[in-house]
């Protein structure tokens, strides 16, 4: 217990991860503005970013920082991409709750 | 094709593609065409069975050889196991007699229907039935084998449910055809019984086999409870028969089934179908022969049936039901004279019968057809008759002729006949038969020939006698020649039939040519009853009726008078319309009333079946149809399928609704179940084996993150502390590990180091090694490689 508490050390950072990425999840399954969802999108990537780190640096491989990299860049992209529908959809619809976006569906 | 048949299969054949013809393709030809391809098929039937018996058989029987007949197979039918069954027909002179009589019987009441029938809207499905009965009973007649009579037997049951029900649209009539159909069920399940209980004891069904000697000692085998085999089987195959023959207990449907057309009822329910029964026992009479106890059955339920329903007869004030029941009562008459052995009377009344009693009910048909023209709503009302000498005399005198005849009174076929199975009772004894038996159903058949004279005439005045008893009796007028010339046949037949029958005086060898009926039958009855000894020669003398000339005529004069007297008592009664004097005996009530209610009620075997049979039977059936029907396949079944089905429906209907976001909480679940259940099932340790000189240690270290992320030390020495690779000198962390044996402790550990949470987990196995063959060298050199 003590050692956990006392010395930072990989589990700390994966713990972090997971509460992130936890939130992300929470956030993407209860909410229903299309922007909040897609932040939370963005919290689940960057606890994935955070866990890719620190399994890199636990096996001394730096490979893992390269995907790290390419995740956020990815994640810019759709972050774009994503905020543009949302955009476009409260064009069209003046609100962007998922729950009521049902064209779509048969 | 059809004409590489042998030429019996074409007898029942050809009414039966007249049937074809009628019920499908004709239906919408004119009346016309539709009667005359059913009278042709009819009559050229008729013809052919002449032809037949009077060359081919007569030939025969003229050469005299034992089991006189033809038999000729059409295909095989069933061929399982040692059963063996060939659709096949047998022509002797006991089907000839039946062949005739159907056919020709037949094709009278098809033309005399033509007339009956002709403003019917179903005439072609009339016609169609019709021809369907005539070859399912000649399919029956002719069938050589037991199971070909019964696809017969079963043939004619379905058409007289046809036919009973012709005029379904009245519910009344319906539920009779119902009735006679669930009756006649009844006896056929009988019927089958026995049939399966013949084959188990002898592995055959074909007749002629059944006869042979050496099927003869199975039927004396003993069979529940020391009985022979024949009585049970006789006795199955009776119900069969009563079933089929309206005979007691099962006869409540006849009386009904006149709701049907009345050529109908002469046709099926008088002349051919309902002496089926009787056909029946005369043609296994080598069967009956063989059990005292079925002989006894028979002929008594014969002697009641005559009785009770000479008895009901008396006061029904339908036409028609009191010639039903009048059959019932004739047919009584027959069974007695099968089940005294006296076979040869039974078909010689069976023949007769058929000639006066369809005489009967076409004239009471042609009766009808006067009263409806005459505007009557119930034409069989007798009250409302009388008087209708004047306007339909010849239907009257033919009527009358066939009354003398049923009444039997000399010189008409009934007398003879009737006379000869009274004699029967009175002369033949099976062995084995209770003493004076045969006089006691001698007597009762004698109350019975009383009150079929009495009712028969009591009819004949109420519809003839007297003076017109409504406005309709007297608008009535005769019947169109198409009826009125079957009449006149059938009469003219119920006058001299008996003749063919007469019986023969020892003393002065009158007439010379005697009993030709009985002659011409003899081949194909059996000749004695079956008494074997042990070494199964048959001890039981000759089936003979050896009455003295004085008995004979005796008996002839009683029978005369007894009939005479019945006639007369009729006329006292009702010759002058309906009586006073029982109208008087009625009103005043006491044991006579009681009787006439008791007769008009039919003695109430209707009302007694319903309380014993019906009722619990529908109660029985209510009861299931709530806990099976309702409950156990309904509601649990069938509502409960469902309801699980929907339960499912309804909680994935939760997940599936179309939103993402319930999907994704479906697989976040699932995943954190993965990795719960992987996490859990990660439980680290190693193993080891032994190769050659070495031990192989392998790791376990677990599954998921702990097991992935874990680093590995190894102590080999069993020190406590990690040792080194020697080779390398860095420390051991792979998860296999191939190690000297010398160099390995008592003890090996594994230290795993979690780098996630960093804790180190320690699992110690101790070794257990061979002991070790060659110690001396191979030790020590390990030992110094090892440090």
């Amino acid at each position: 217990m003590q050692s956990i508490l006392f010395e930072v050390g990989y589990g700390h950072f994966l713990v972090l991860a997971a509460v992130l990425f936890l939130i992300g999840v929470g956030g993407v399954l209860v909410r229903r503005n299309a922007l909040i969802i897609l932040m939370s999108v963005e919290l689940m990537l960057n606890a994935a970013n955070m866990t890719l780190l620190t399994f890199a640096r636990m096996w001394g491989d730096m490979s893992g920082h390269t995907f790290a990299l390419i995740v956020i860049a990815v994640a810019a992209a759709e972050a774009s991409v994503g905020l543009a529908i949302v955009v476009a959809v409260f064009r069209g619809r003046r609100n962007v709750d998922v729950d009521r976006l049902t064209t779509l569906r048969h | 094709m059809f004409l590489f048949l042998p030429t019996l299969a074409w007898i029942p054949l050809l009414p039966l593609l007249g049937a074809l013809l009628n019920l499908t393709l004709f239906r919408r030809m004119p009346k016309a065409v539709i009667h005359t391809v059913a009278i042709a098929s009819v009559a050229g039937s008729c013809v052919l069975s002449g032809i037949l018996v009077f060359t081919d058989l007569y030939a025969a029987f003229k050469a005299g050889a034992g089991g006189v007949g033809i038999t000729q197979n059409v295909y095989t039918w069933i061929e399982v196991g040692n059963l063996k069954l060939e659709l096949a027909f047998r022509l002797d002179t006991l089907s000839a007699v039946m062949i005739l009589v159907v056919t020709f019987c037949s094709t009278l009441i098809h033309i005399y229907s033509t007339g009956y029938m002709a403003h019917d809207k179903r005439y072609a499905a009339y016609f169609g039935y019709l021809n369907l009965f005539t070859g399912a009973m000649l399919v029956l007649v002719l069938g050589a084998n037991m199971p070909v009579m019964f696809i017969g037997w079963e043939g004619v049951g379905m058409c007289s449910f046809l036919l009973i029900g012709f005029w379904f649209e009245k519910e009344e009539y319906a539920n009779a055809a119902k009735k006679a159909f669930v009756v006649n069920r009844i006896g056929d399940f009988c019927f089958l019984l026995g049939m399966f209980l013949l084959f188990w004891a002898t592995k055959t069904l074909d007749f002629a086999q059944l006869k042979s000697a050496g099927v003869g000692p199975q039927f004396v085998q003993p069979f529940w409870g020391g009985e022979r085999l024949a009585a049970a089987a006789g006795i199955f195959l009776f119900i069969g028969a009563c079933g089929k023959s309206a005979q007691l207990p099962l006869f409540t449907w006849l009386p009904d089934a006149m709701a049907g057309p009345t050529p109908v009822s002469a046709l099926i329910h008088a002349a051919t179908m309902v002496t089926a029964g009787v056909y029946m026992v005369c043609r296994l009479s080598f069967l009956y022969s063989a059990s005292t106890t079925a002989m006894i059955v028979v002929a008594t339920v014969g002697m009641l049936t005559a009785l009770a329903a000479a008895f009901m007869a008396f006061a029904q004030t339908d036409l028609k039901k009191v010639l039903a029941y009048s059959t019932v009562s004739q047919l009584g008459f027959m069974f007695v004279a099968a089940g005294t052995g006296s076979w040869i009377p039974a078909i010689f009344h069976l023949a007769t019968h058929a000639f006066f009693k369809a005489c009967l009910f076409l004239g009471a048909g042609s009766v009808m057809h006067g009263m409806e023209h005459g505007g009557s709503t119930e034409p069989g009302n007798i009250m409302k008759m009388g008087g209708l000498r004047k306007h339909m005399p010849i239907t009257r005198i033919t009527f009358m002729i066939s009354c003398l005849a049923i009444a039997g009174i000399f010189p008409f076929a009934g007398f003879f006949s009737k006379d000869e199975i009274l004699a029967g009772a009175w002369g033949v004894t099976p062995p084995g038969w209770p003493p004076m038996y045969g006089k006691f159903l001698w007597g009762g058949l004698l109350i019975a020939a009383l009150g079929t004279a009495f009712y028969m005439w009591r009819l004949y005045f109420l519809v003839f006698g007297g003076e017109e008893r409504s406005e309709e009796a007297k608008k009535a007028h005769e019947s169109p020649p198409s009826m009125t010339m079957p009449l006149v046949i059938l009469a003219f037949l119920a006058t001299i039939a008996g003749f063919i029958g007469l019986p023969h005086l020892e003393s002065i060898h009158f007439p010379k040519w005697g009993h030709a009926l009985a002659s011409w039958l003899s081949p194909s009855v059996t000749p004695t009853f079956y008494q074997p000894d042990a070494a199964g020669v048959n001890l039981a003398p000759p089936i003979t009726n050896h009455l003295g000339d004085g008995t004979t005529i005796t008996l002839m004069l009683i029978a005369f008078g007894i009939g005479a007297l019945g006639i007369a008592m009729a006329y006292v009664l009702y010759g002058k319309g309906p009586s006073k004097t029982v109208e008087k005996e009625i009103e005043k009530g006491g044991t006579f009333a009681e009787i006439y209610q008791a007769s008009k009620a039919k003695l109430w075997f209707d009302e007694i079946y319903d309380a014993l049979i019906v009722r619990p039977f529908r109660l029985l059936a209510r009861g299931l149809f709530e806990v099976v029907d309702r409950l156990i396949i309904d509601t649990i079944a069938v509502n409960g399928s469902a309801m699980v089905v929907g339960l499912f429906g309804r909680v994935s209907r939760w997940f599936q609704n179309g939103q993402v976001q319930r999907y994704l909480a479906g697989l976040v679940v699932g995943g954190a179940l993965v990795f719960a259940v992987s996490e859990c099932r990660s439980n680290p340790g190693f193993t080891y084996e032994l190769v050659g000189d070495r031990i192989h240690l392998m790791a376990k270290p677990g599954a998921g993150i702990i097991g992935a992320s874990s680093k590995l030390r190894w102590d080999i020495d069993g020190d406590g502390v990690a040792d080194n690779d020697p080779a390398t000198n860095q420390p051991y962390s792979t998860p296999e590990l191939y190690v000297l044996f010398g160099d390995t402790g008592t003890h090996v550990t594994l230290f795993i180091d979690d780098a996630v949470t960093r804790k180190t987990v320690i699992i110690k196995r101790a070794i257990k090694l061979p002991p070790a063959p060659e110690p001396a060298t191979g030790g020590p050199t390990a030992q110094t490689e090892g440090k």
